[in-house]
């Protein structure tokens, strides 16, 4: 942090001590957040609505509470866009479709009736695909959007606004959604922090299909202690989602300062199956030195052995697409992307016994890498297995690897963790020969998020990503 | 052979152990010479543990002189249920496809227990799989009702819960997909709970996300199963979703029952109840008025879910034995032949449907609960039926109630929920068979279950004796 940095750059410690001493005002934050998303976001196309107005409102009203002796909440004055699959009462929520571009819904998300009750300020909705099924962030509704390090590239996504916004300096933390790799893929392209936290640590609600337990909500961050303290706010159990898990013990900020030293981490630059790049082999692996100055013990496994989950998580993935989607495309084909039609066309051909076999699947992959973890208190992984590939595009071949239709296949590192269940963050490692980021994935076992953040913060303290920021 | 001990409460038998007033091996004696007494005509013990409860229970006893127990259950005896693998131990599964399965580790719940100091006294009955609400199968003899021999347990714990109610062990684990711990519980006179999904592992499992196994404690007093549960319980990694610290101990009677909203119905609105269950689980309803709690008559206003659990229930059983029912369809029961069929003719589409109708009533009945801090509520709809009836259909109240998920029809809305459930005995029917009531508890409220369950159980003071065990003929435990 820099002296001279303006608001928007700042940490969320810093802004909220700011703001509790009223040295600031939320109204001033959201000014300065606001000028920024108004001079760059009709190139980056972060949101798909923007509610600026309303938000400068609530702050003024904050303002003044805050003024009359009102306790500052954790989040107080933080701007916050929210990803726009996850509903806002009385803000426009289109889940990236045209089907829903006049859908304005009248509940919040568990996750944001928490945050705006811990005084953080709705600014938005950010972009991603329709329902969040690819790792672009296109769709039918609104303007792509842009990676902010080279705006011919894509954000990654489905969390992709989130990513950009961050990237792009609309503030120090972003909402993100995970079923299959969405907050760690728009993080890693984008070069920001992202975590995805233990399945129901955040409630999951409302959803159409809580069983099928691989969606979690994470944040989207600059710093390692920024995502904490939002997820601080977003977790903790509620009724609504029967799967939700208890919060820290002594919360996940204060994880952050946890010791590394002694841990053992294994290293695997393709879990033994996926393309990747040299260069985002080479950054993971050296970026996995990192540890071992911290006085871990890194083993490279190259192959950890539990399989490749392909075959079965693209049978899940698109069976569980097909069944929710599926009387939409009939309803509109018209309004429902070739990439998402795909997926439904190719979900409807799965069988019941393929459909239950896969679900079997799941089990025996989780028993297998939880064996394989019992060895390890964290897994290292490149995040992507390249930089962001041009937006509007098929993707260029991996590794020499045709990179295969949309599934887990153009993400080959990340879905795992979904299956699994388990804490899954993505730090910035460096940069391709083009200058796009790169991301480490760091991965703990059955519930240990106060470890992953651990080793997120001790990696961000002795690899500094902070001076490195996008400025379209 | 003392009855007296075993009709003893395994609180009251710790707290004699404790105090060294009682010995873990005269007390493993009394249960093991009650097996080999009873066993023959009860049919409740698929595998007797003899030699590992004799050793077993003189470990206990060096241990308590020590003054060294290692918990609540160290010297008591307890059974595991034959769908829980056990290193070591013949698995049946109930199924003649395992019927020689020894299985060279423990599952989370088995080895807990094992590790607790407890005297294993061996591995209880189930039809195959656990698929039905009886307790017959085609790789041991039948289990019968202590109550009346030419009657059903009820299944699938059936064996657990004929064991607990004949003092064969006064603690059992059980294990319910679809009430499969409470409906024998209910029908043989015992306690038992179904605790909130997740709170006690499943590892074991062929999948984890399926969502609606859970593993439970039965006995003879709401004590002993808080006490028992307290043994099982707590989140371990091989269940990724499994929940709670372990160790935590759970006191009935931690919470107050005066000032708690009670939702009473007899049938949820859409079911049919024997009018003598109906009136017996009423009138338990209307004591917990005395005891301070607003009990109201509302019936909950979700759809019946019968539908779409038939779907996921059949669905399950196909995955589980379409192979193995092809490559031997001798070794399958024509009533699980018809549930794999069933099963199988569903296609992907329809079980998606169901997955997500499951959500959607997870959500009504949350809203209902809203309202209620408990639902009381028959466990099942009549006492327990002749072995004859078979698994065919029944009629209650002037109603076609076949087949034998809708004789569940009140207990299994909690398995898709995930909301703790608890059993305990409320009253005698004329036939002199025993009646259980249910609580149902809001998500993961299994204190607030216990504790109404305890206070009923004290206000109704039924103090049911051991099953009489009318005599029957001696049969064969194996095939």
């Amino acid at each position: 942090m820099r002296a001279g940095d303006p608001l928007r750059l700042r940490s969320v410690a810093e802004l909220t001590a700011a703001v509790a001493s009223r040295q600031v005002s939320p109204v001033e934050i959201l000014d300065d957040v606001a000028e920024r998303i108004e001079a760059v976001d009709g190139k980056v196309h972060a949101f798909v609505t923007l509610d600026l107005e309303r938000a400068r409102e609530r702050a003024a009203a904050r303002a003044d509470e805050l003024a009359r002796g009102a306790p500052a909440g954790p989040l107080e004055g933080i701007p916050v866009g929210i990803k726009d699959l996850v509903p806002t009462a009385g803000l426009r929520t289109t889940n990236g479709s045209p089907i829903f571009a006049g859908h304005v819904p009248d509940v919040d998300g568990i996750e944001v009736e928490r945050l705006r009750g811990a005084g953080a300020v709705i600014i938005g909705k950010t972009n991603t695909p329709a329902w969040g099924l690819k790792e672009m962030c296109e769709n039918l509704v609104a303007e792509a959007t842009r990676n902010p390090w080279d705006l011919t590239r894509t954000s990654g996504g489905s969390s992709g606004g989130a990513g950009a916004a961050v990237a792009a300096g609309y503030g120090p933390i972003a909402h993100g959604t995970d079923g299959a790799g969405s907050v760690r893929i728009p993080a890693a392209w984008c070069g920001v922090y992202g975590f995805k936290p233990s399945l129901g640590r955040v409630p999951l609600w409302p959803t159409p299909d809580i069983w099928a337990a691989r969606i979690q909500v994470g944040p989207l961050s600059r710093r390692v202690r920024d995502a904490a303290a939002m997820l601080e706010v977003m977790a903790g159990p509620d009724p609504r989602d029967p799967l939700s898990i208890d919060g820290a013990s002594d919360g996940f900020i204060a994880a952050c300062d946890g010791d590394v030293r002694g841990l053992r981490l294994a290293f695997s630059a393709d879990l033994g199956y996926a393309p990747v790049d040299a260069e985002a082999a080479d950054a993971a692996r050296a970026a996995a030195v990192a540890f071992e100055e911290l006085g871990a013990i890194v083993e490279d496994v190259g192959d950890p052995g539990w399989g490749d989950p392909s075959g079965w998580h693209t049978t899940i993935f698109r069976g569980g697409a097909a069944n929710r989607l599926g009387p939409l495309y009939d309803a509109s084909p018209g309004l429902i992307d070739p990439s998402v039609a795909e997926v439904i066309e190719l979900g409807r051909r799965i069988t019941m016994p393929e459909y239950v076999a896969a679900h079997a699947e799941r089990t025996q992959f989780y028993q297998r890498a939880h064996a394989f973890m019992a060895g390890f208190d964290g897994l290292l992984t490149p995040t992507m297995p390249c930089g962001a590939w041009a937006y509007g595009k098929k993707p260029e071949p991996v590794g020499g690897r045709e990179i295969t239709s949309v599934g887990g296949g153009r993400w080959p590192l990340v879905y795992s963790f979904n299956v699994t269940g388990w804490p899954a963050a993505t730090v910035p490692c460096g940069f391709t020969s083009e200058g796009l980021p790169l991301g480490l994935q760091i991965v703990t076992a059955w519930h240990e998020d106060e470890r992953c953040l651990a080793l997120s913060a001790a990696y961000e303290a002795a690899r500094p990503w902070i001076e490195h920021v996008a400025l379209p | 052979m003392d009855d007296s001990l075993l009709a003893t409460p395994a609180t009251e038998l710790g707290r004699l152990i404790e105090g060294r007033k009682l010995s873990p091996v005269e007390l493993a004696d009394a249960a093991l010479s009650r097996i080999s007494e009873c066993n023959g005509v009860l049919a409740a013990f698929v595998t007797v543990t003899e030699d590992e409860a004799r050793s077993g229970a003189r470990a206990a006893a060096e241990r308590a002189v020590r003054r060294e127990r290692l918990g609540p259950l160290d010297g008591i005896p307890f059974s595991l249920k034959d769908l829980e693998v056990t290193a070591g131990i013949r698995t049946t599964f109930g199924s003649r496809f395992t019927a020689d399965l020894v299985p060279d580790a423990d599952s989370v719940v088995a080895g807990r227990l094992r590790r607790s100091g407890g005297t294993l006294l061996g591995k209880t009955n189930t039809p195959q799989g656990g698929y039905k609400d009886a307790c017959d199968n085609l790789v041991a003899a039948t289990t019968v009702n202590p109550w009346d021999v030419t009657r059903t347990p009820g299944g699938s714990s059936g064996g657990a819960a004929a064991a607990v109610a004949s003092g064969l062990g006064p603690v059992a684990q059980g294990s319910d997909g679809a009430g499969s711990i409470r409906i024998p519980a209910s029908l043989c006179g015992v306690v038992g709970l179904k605790p909130s999904f997740g709170r006690v592992p499943v590892a074991p499992s062929t999948d984890h996300w399926a969502g609606r196994v859970h593993n439970g404690p039965m006995a003879r007093t709401v004590a002993d199963v808080a006490m028992l549960l307290g043994v099982m319980a707590g989140a371990d990694a091989a269940d990724p979703l499994s929940i709670g610290e372990p160790g935590a101990t759970w006191r009935p009677g931690a919470v107050d029952v005066a000032g708690l909203r009670v939702a009473w119905s007899a049938d949820f609105g859409y079911g049919a109840v024997d009018p003598e269950v109906g009136a017996a689980c009423a009138a338990a309803a209307k004591q917990l008025e005395g005891l301070g709690a607003r009990v109201e008559a509302c019936d909950p206003a979700w759809d019946d879910p019968g539908v779409f659990h038939r779907t996921l229930y059949s669905v399950g059983l196909a995955t589980a034995f379409a192979d193995r029912a092809r490559a031997r369809p001798d070794w399958v029961e024509p009533t699980l032949h018809e549930l794999i069929e069933q099963g199988l003719s569903y296609s992907a589409r329809q079980l998606k449907e169901a997955e997500m109708a499951r959500s959607a009533f997870s959500d009504s009945a949350r809203e209902f609960f809203r309202r209620f801090d408990v639902l009381v509520c028959p466990t099942m709809p009549f006492v327990a039926w002749p072995l004859t009836t078979g698994d065919g259909p029944f009629e209650v109240a002037g109603r076609s109630l076949a087949p034998s998920q809708r004789r569940s029809f009140l207990v299994y809305p909690f398995n898709l929920t995930g909301q703790p459930a608890l059993t305990i005995p409320c009253g005698l029917h004329s036939s002199g068979l025993p009646i259980g009531v249910q609580i149902v508890g809001r998500w993961r409220r299994d204190d607030v279950v216990l504790s109404v369950g305890a206070a009923l159980e004290a206000v109704l003071d039924l103090r049911l004796p051991l099953a009489p065990l009318a005599s029957g003929p001696a049969r064969e435990v194996a095939p």
